[in-house]
């Protein structure tokens, strides 16, 4: 009783502030667990085709409802889930949620005319999602089949309906913008998902000339296939529309188009060190890695994934005879004529009519698609600088050999790689594997 | 008691700080903006502004000025002011000898019920609004960054969202016209594109610009072909068809679209301007004043991206473009094709 008393009670009473002070951390309420979930990732792949004379595009700048909830004037205004200021997808993007902790408001591509948030002042950039669920916090998919997929939302699996809604490109919540402003839905259509199933739902323009829009909804098959530990691989989906009326005359800068039954191959190339460095010749292909037929690509069909393996390298390609890490193609912003070829081994894939004995020099013509690019910094660059499909140029994507150093280790790792064509862009989703083996 | 005062002091500040400290808490919640103090009445605004006397003398002719005084409703105000009028060359005396008829339907159709701010608009080109003479103007809004102007009718403003308790008033730099019932009868009714309107008949193009369109019109005033030595004789003559000319002589100047001047500004078109059709391309650029110049090119080679200016440079004064139901008609001072650069030899 002494020894208490002893006890000096005001620095006691200090004690306990201070206890309570470090312990009474800041919490969030956690959210409910979904019985029986799909897992759902949403993509705005609406280019942004609005201009002065093609007044009546819709501007791609979106908010994504599921089962949507209305106000009094008929209008969209909520739902079961809400992915708000959904802009236009990058060119790249990983199986994991790489944006989770980047602001919702953070400046992204540079010098892109037609972008939400490009060349922007910083005090008046607004919010902007580049995927559902992107940069927001939501419950994730787990991993499966030995591949990270928190860049997957779960979602109530079954029968939903499903609105995309132009929306302003301010920072004002959906459900709180005026209503007249929340009256433009371009696409309304119903979904079933099933449990446990994965699934990339892609927003498109149908038909560019006339403003027509729709989804592609597809159930991934990567979730079950068995994939090589050793290999690279790649799958290619075509989700373009109609031909539109830029792409149908050689005449036009822009001409393009992705026929609708296409064959696909792909080159493996290796940079010679006896060639000049930063050179474009100095990249060889490799033999028996040259021109292979990897598979047909027939516009708008998703159900017949093909995920072709394309040998995964040694180590010691990828380092130079000094022993220093070879490198990817450089791309500055701001002065074109610092870019710089990289020498990093990398894939390039030809496109073509198949049953074609010759090409006839009009139609067939189609810009190779080589991955040279750093993953780091693609999304950075303006995809009209990487992919400007004029005749003769190639459309650059992201190197398909992952490299991630750590501390003083280099660590290259194979990936599955999922191209999706739309209209003048290949997009890039890159899976990376959690393990190194696939789980039994 | 100095000492136990102490001692229960330090213990209700640290039991404070864990209760405070310990709970959960949810996100934090969007502000909701509170609205602005509102000052005086539309009516006061139009008596009280000089630079608003014109539009306020045209309001009471008309009769407006009660409507919108009695107070049944909010108003938004498209007001020209004085030196806007001044630039359209229009004058007050001017104005108040057109019949009365006349008259209101060009100041209702700078009248819209309810408050129209920046705000509501969406932030796209030619959003639709309808006027209290129930005829519709076109809000726009630049696509890019965060831009709290507004262009109606192709046309910029001075100052926007003046608030009052009544309504808003919107200042315009320019005075808008009201829209003719189709893009062909505002041609056909003006004897300044006779020339015009006789080669588009010659060339089968007249007609459609009656139908539902829209349609957006470069139309050459008749200086633009008698400076270029087209007469009359010669577009009514044998020789003046499309048998003889490429018909890009005049689709260059007529496009799908309702499209303004300033939408050029608002939604850039890509390519520094270039628009591409069937023959040849058309560049448009619009001036710092919002005036419009356009230039017509044709392909030259088969392959490549190439191309030669094949007429003129008209350009127009951003108070000459004229809305109609169906459409647009931009007035031009010069020919975009020079008939002599798509001549088909025989």
């Amino acid at each position: 009783m002494k020894m208490l008393l002893r006890f000096k009670w005001k620095e006691l009473a200090l004690m306990f502030g201070l206890l309570g002070l470090l312990t009474g951390c800041y919490k969030y309420e956690e959210k409910s667990q979904i019985s029986n979930p799909s897992y759902l990732r949403v993509f705005n792949s609406i280019p942004f085709n609005l201009d002065a004379v093609h007044a009546g595009q819709a501007q791609p700048f979106l908010c994504f409802l599921v089962d949507p909830k209305f106000d009094a004037s008929g209008n969209p205004i909520d739902g079961a889930v809400v992915g708000d200021w959904l802009h236009t997808r990058e060119l790249f993007s990983l199986s994991y949620a790489a944006d989770a902790a980047t602001a919702l408001n953070a400046q992204q591509t540079v010098s892109n005319v037609n972008t939400i948030n490009s060349g922007v002042p910083l005090q008046n950039v607004t919010n902007a999602n580049y995927e559902y669920p992107g940069k927001l916090h939501v419950l994730t998919a787990p991993q499966m089949n030995g591949i990270d997929l928190s860049a997957w939302a779960q979602v109530p699996s079954g029968k939903h309906r499903i609105l995309f809604v132009v929306r302003p490109q301010d920072n004002t919540p959906f459900n709180q913008v005026a209503t007249t402003l929340r009256s433009n839905t371009i696409i309304d259509t119903t979904i079933d998902l099933q449990a446990g199933e994965v699934y990339t739902m892609n927003a498109l323009a149908t038909d560019l000339d006339n403003a027509k829009y729709g989804i592609n909804l597809r159930k991934e098959q990567f979730v079950h296939e068995k994939f090589d530990p050793g290999r690279l691989y790649a799958c290619f989906y075509n989700l373009s529309g109609v031909q539109p009326f830029l792409a149908t005359d050689p005449k036009f800068p822009y001409y393009w188009y992705y026929t609708d039954t296409m064959s696909v191959s792909y080159t493996y190339w290796t940079t010679d060190d006896n060639v000049a460095t930063g050179s474009v010749i100095a990249a060889q292909p490799m033999l028996g890695a040259t021109n292979i037929y990897m598979s047909t690509v027939i516009r708008g069909k998703t159900d017949n994934a093909v995920f072709t393996p394309i040998p995964f390298l040694d180590r010691s390609y990828f380092f130079d005879q000094q022993g220093v890490l070879r490198t990817y193609d450089l791309y500055n912003p701001f002065n074109s004529a610092a870019n710089a070829v990289g020498t990093m081994p990398f894939v390039s894939f030809s496109f073509g009519r198949p049953n074609v004995q010759t090409q006839d020099g009009v139609a067939g013509k189609y810009s190779p698609l080589v991955c040279t690019t750093n993953p780091a910094s693609v999304n950075l660059i303006d995809p009209n600088v990487l992919q400007g499909n004029t005749a003769n140029s190639k459309i650059s994507q992201v190197n398909l050999n992952r490299v991630i150093q750590s501390g003083s280790s280099i660590n290259i790792i194979p990936t599955v790689n999922i191209f999706e064509i739309i209209y003048n862009r290949v997009y890039l989703m890159q899976l990376q594997r959690g393990f190194d083996k696939v789980p039994e | 008691m100095k000492r136990n005062y102490s001692i229960y002091l330090s213990l209700m500040l640290a039991l404070i700080a864990m209760v405070i400290l310990g709970c959960s808490k949810t996100e934090d919640q969007v502000a909701t903006p509170k609205a602005n103090n509102l000052t005086q009445p539309l009516q006061s605004m139009l008596d009280n502004n000089f630079s608003f006397s014109y539009f306020d003398t045209l309001m009471k002719k008309t009769g407006y000025y009660d409507q919108v005084a009695k107070g049944d409703s909010a108003y938004t105000l498209l007001i020209p002011d004085n030196d806007a009028f001044t630039a359209a060359n229009m004058r007050l005396d001017s104005l108040l000898r057109i019949p009365l008829d006349s008259l209101k339907q060009f100041v209702g159709y700078h009248i819209l019920k309810g408050s129209v701010t920046t705000a509501t608009i969406p932030q796209t080109i030619t959003n639709p609004r309808f006027s209290i003479t129930r005829q519709t103007l076109y809000f726009s809004k630049p696509l890019n960054g965060a831009v709290t102007t507004l262009h109606i009718n192709g046309m910029q403003l001075r100052q926007v969202d003046l608030v009052a308790t009544n309504g808003i008033v919107q200042v315009l730099a320019t005075p808008l016209r009201v829209p003719a019932s189709s893009v062909k009868a505002w041609l056909v009714g003006n004897a300044n594109y006779s020339y015009y309107v006789a080669a588009l008949k010659k060339f089968n193009l007249l007609d459609q610009l009656d139908k539902t369109g829209p349609y957006t019109v470069l139309a050459p005033d008749n200086s633009a072909f008698v400076k270029n030595g087209i007469t009359m004789d010669f577009i009514n003559s044998d020789t003046f068809d499309v048998k003889h000319f490429n018909p890009f002589l005049f689709t260059a100047g007529i496009l799908s679209g309702r499209i303004f001047n300033t939408d050029f500004g608002d939604a850039p078109v890509a390519g520094n301007g270039v628009t591409f059709t069937k023959d040849g391309t058309v560049t448009f650029s619009a001036g710092y004043y919002g005036d419009l110049s356009s230039v017509a090119t044709n392909y030259v080679l088969q392959d490549r991206y190439n191309y030669t200016q094949i007429g003129g440079r008209p350009s127009e004064k951003v108070f000459e473009q004229q809305p109609a139901i169906n459409g647009v008609v931009h007035h031009m001072n010069d020919l975009l094709v020079y008939p002599n650069m798509v001549y088909l030899p025989q």
